[in-house]
């Protein structure tokens, strides 16, 4: 029935397998700790942090490593009890960046929580806490959350999103939270739909993922002001442009944001760290992390340490069961390549996803031959053959008249193209030339 | 892990299984049903003009891309599609030569001068087809009824008879009694002299589901240039149903429908463009049957509505997101190969 809606309908998405089976019933477990953590003093959109530790201090769970600089950064914690042992670079997910490395002790001790518990709240003092917990998107954007939380007084926000629709393949850290934190993640959206004062929540979901549907849709029962918003499992879903559209009927501008439409989008594993920070105390330390793909002899859905080189995770995973081709921070349409096992979980690590060789090999580029598929699935309705072509042919006049600033790197066009041009690749190179001549 | 020999293409980091030659073999097998239509109604002679064809527009092809030193692509199989749909918009009685130049003025002159495969802006098969009927007219208007040809009992075709007289043609008074074919004949393809490939209805539509269900084209599109045929031929003969299914079921009309009007090619690549494309190449159609004296009316039509494809993508590109005007596109093609 769903091949047959998709014949009829103006596609604008691509049915992409959404690989999920084998880590989507999976409970979420532990993640072992090692012995070496590694905290990035940038693991957000904004400015690096600046380390308030040195050398030899004793931290524990909950400590203060490093604290924000400037409006747009975050704040970062210790994520076990132990000691600094260096300030140094180390690669991430940025290649070679400072970090601070903390030596765990195993006694996991708690550092004080950020506020006392037992006090009730006003929202400005719940706003300042999302702050002082370093909560940042966690859906892979890991812009901090504070700032999306408090836009400029001329923009009025009257619509929350809670974004569930989980749409990159082999992720399922979001479903797992949905599944087993469901009332607490109600929680956390009544928590922001407060800092915000808006009276209208909708929590937005793919329908492949029945159980959390579900299971989320009982936890809302008592909440007439959250709506659960289930939308077809179709990629590029989950992005934030796409559900304001859907769940709105409103468009961002053109370089504009989700404010400027009244709207805030945030992830539920965002929503689920707003609840543990302002209703329990806790910074930001964990996060849900799915490691997955065919390469992996045991897919699991991890709490994880940030902090915790992705090599540990492998092991936690028994390893391969055939050799990797590629391993990738995110999932594999718009995640990043990374050659580094040691490069650390941070708080934006959604999923990381192995590809065998063969399925991530590149194949070789024939002539266009005008399907128009590149159309049709971009979700944001370019024609990103045409910004290809004005980019191979040096026209970046024509290439930004044709919107190539409007790209949201969903990866479709490259994806669907059956003659494997790469238009993405040339879409983004186009996108940087443009920049580029502005700032000249 | 540490392991240098991980691959580091950036994303996306998976690409859908479809390829170009893929899609241009599920043409090929949509294309087999009326393939074996053609056999069973005109014969085995139909296999020699579908080798002659399919070999022809291969060998030319290659031999062009041997002399240009160009990159080979007979291997996308899209000689071949262009082969079969010039065999199949010939009639039986047409002369080998007609097929051999024909392809030869298909896959030189329209597809590999513009540029080679999707560069050419006119469907080489119907420009072909088009050319050999205005230089060669009398060669490949040999219409003859099924099962008839080693009588080779020429017949008008059905369109023959609705356009005889033009005046007439524009009623529906007179064609009943010319002697028009049953629908039930025009509908099977039983009765009915034509284009090999045009003759049974059930089997086109048949490869126009194929075609649906393999995502190939879209199923739209062809209905959108059946529509204005059907509409106007409804008005202009004081809603005649028959009348109206005769002009739908004569001719190339299906034929063309579902595999010259959704040629990727020479269409356009925007949403509404297609429709503009499709519901244009309609009305020029019927008005190519009410005022013009012989058949062929969807060959000029689609012919004329491939020139307009650069202006049409040019002014119906979709809205981008967030914005309030369509972008306009200056240039549709690379400029350089």
């Amino acid at each position: 029935m769903k091949k047959l809606f998709h014949l009829m309908r103006k596609r604008q998405g691509a049915y992409t397998e959404d690989r999920k089976e084998r880590t989507e019933h999976r409970p979420v477990e532990e993640a072992p700790v090692p012995e070496y953590l590694i905290f990035p003093l940038s693991m957000h959109i904004g400015a690096p942090t600046k380390p308030i530790v040195s050398i030899g201090d004793h931290v524990k769970v909950g400590t203060l490593l490093a604290e924000k600089d400037g409006m747009i950064s975050a704040n970062i914690y210790s994520s076990v009890s132990g000691e600094v042992v260096d300030i140094t670079n180390h690669p991430t997910l940025n290649g070679d960046s400072p970090c601070i490395i903390v030596k765990n002790d195993y006694k996991d001790e708690s550092a004080e929580p950020l506020f006392d518990p037992s006090i009730e709240l006003d929202p400005t003092k719940k706003l300042q806490l999302i702050e002082q917990a370093g909560i940042v998107g966690m859906g892979g954007a890991t812009f901090p959350t504070s700032v999306k939380l408090s836009p400029p007084p001329n923009k009025t926000i009257d619509t929350l999103i809670i974004n569930g629709a989980e749409c990159e393949s082999y992720s399922t850290a979001d479903h797992r939270l949905m599944v087993e934190y469901a009332e607490e993640l109600v929680e956390g959206v009544r928590i922001l739909m407060e800092v915000l004062s808006v009276n209208k929540a909708y929590i937005a979901l793919e329908t492949n993922v029945h159980e959390s549907v579900a299971i989320m849709q009982a936890a809302i029962q008592d909440h007439d002001t959250i709506e659960i918003k289930e939308l077809e499992t179709i990629y590029p879903q989950g992005s934030e442009k796409n559900l304001i559209q859907k769940l709105t009927g409103r468009e961002v501008p053109p370089g504009g944001l989700p404010a400027d439409v009244h709207t805030v989008v945030t992830n539920v594993a965002t929503t689920y760290a707003v609840y543990e920070a302002v209703k329990l105390g806790r910074p930001l330390t964990k996060r849900i992390t799915t490691v997955s793909g065919e390469p992996i002899k045991e897919p699991k859905n991890f709490w994880v340490r940030i902090g915790t080189p992705i090599n540990t995770l492998i092991e936690a995973c028994d390893g391969f069961r055939s050799s990797p081709g590629k391993m990738i921070h995110g999932g594999p349409m718009m995640g990043k390549p990374l050659t580094s096992g040691r490069v650390p979980i941070t708080k934006g690590s959604s999923v990381i996803t192995f590809l065998a060789k063969e399925e991530a090999s590149r194949s070789e580029r024939t002539p266009c031959i005008k399907c128009a598929e590149c159309l049709h699935v971009c979700p944001v309705s370019l024609q990103p053959i045409l910004i290809s072509n004005a980019y191979e042919d040096g026209d970046l006049d024509q290439a930004e008249q044709l919107g190539a600033l409007d790209c949201i790197d969903c990866g479709n066009c490259s994806y669907i193209c059956p003659a494997k041009i790469p238009l993405l690749d040339n879409i983004r190179a186009a996108k940087q030339a443009i920049k580029a001549q502005k700032e000249d | 892990m540490d392991q240098e020999q991980l691959l580091i293409t950036p994303a996306p980091h998976l690409r859908a299984a479809r390829t170009s030659a893929w899609i241009m073999q599920q043409v090929i097998f949509a294309l087999m049903l009326p393939v074996i239509g053609a056999i069973y109604f005109f014969g085995w002679h139909v296999l020699v003009m579908i080798a002659i064809s399919v070999t022809s527009c291969v060998l030319f092809e290659f031999i062009f891309q041997l002399l240009t030193k160009r990159k080979r692509t007979i291997n996308d199989y899209s000689a071949v599609v262009t082969g079969l749909l010039i065999a199949l918009s010939l009639p039986i009685t047409a002369p080998i030569w007609t097929i051999i130049l024909a392809s030869g003025f298909a896959i030189l002159v329209i597809k590999q001068l513009s540029g080679g495969i999707g560069c050419n802006r006119f469907n080489p098969a119907v420009a072909s087809r088009v050319m050999l009927m205005v230089f060669f007219g009398e060669h490949v208007s040999g219409w003859v009824e099924p099962h008839s040809v080693a009588e080779a009992v020429s017949t008008a075709t059905p369109l023959g008879i609705i356009t005889n007289d033009q005046a007439d043609a524009l009623t529906s008074a007179t064609y009943a009694e010319a002697e028009m074919p049953a629908l039930l004949d025009l509908f099977l393809g039983t009765t009915i002299g034509g284009n090999i490939g045009d003759t049974s209805k059930v089997l086109i539509l048949l490869a126009f589901i194929y075609l649906i269900a393999r995502k190939i084209i879209e199923p739209l599109i062809p209905l959108w240039f059946v529509l204005p045929v059907v509409v106007i031929t409804l008005i202009t003969s004081g809603f005649d149903f028959e009348f109206m299914l005769q002009h739908v079921l004569s001719g190339s009309l299906l034929f063309a429908a579902v595999f010259m009007i959704t040629d990727y090619s020479s269409s356009p690549i925007t949403p509404a463009g297609k429709i503009v494309f499709a519901v244009g190449a309609g009305i020029t159609t019927v008005l190519f049957r009410f005022f013009y004296t012989y058949a062929g009316g969807v060959g000029f039509a689609i012919l004329i509505m491939n020139a307009f494809v650069p202006l049409i993508d040019k002014y119906l590109a979709p809205r981008i997101y967030g914005h309030i005007k369509r972008p306009i596109a200056q240039r549709l093609t690379r400029k350089t190969g």
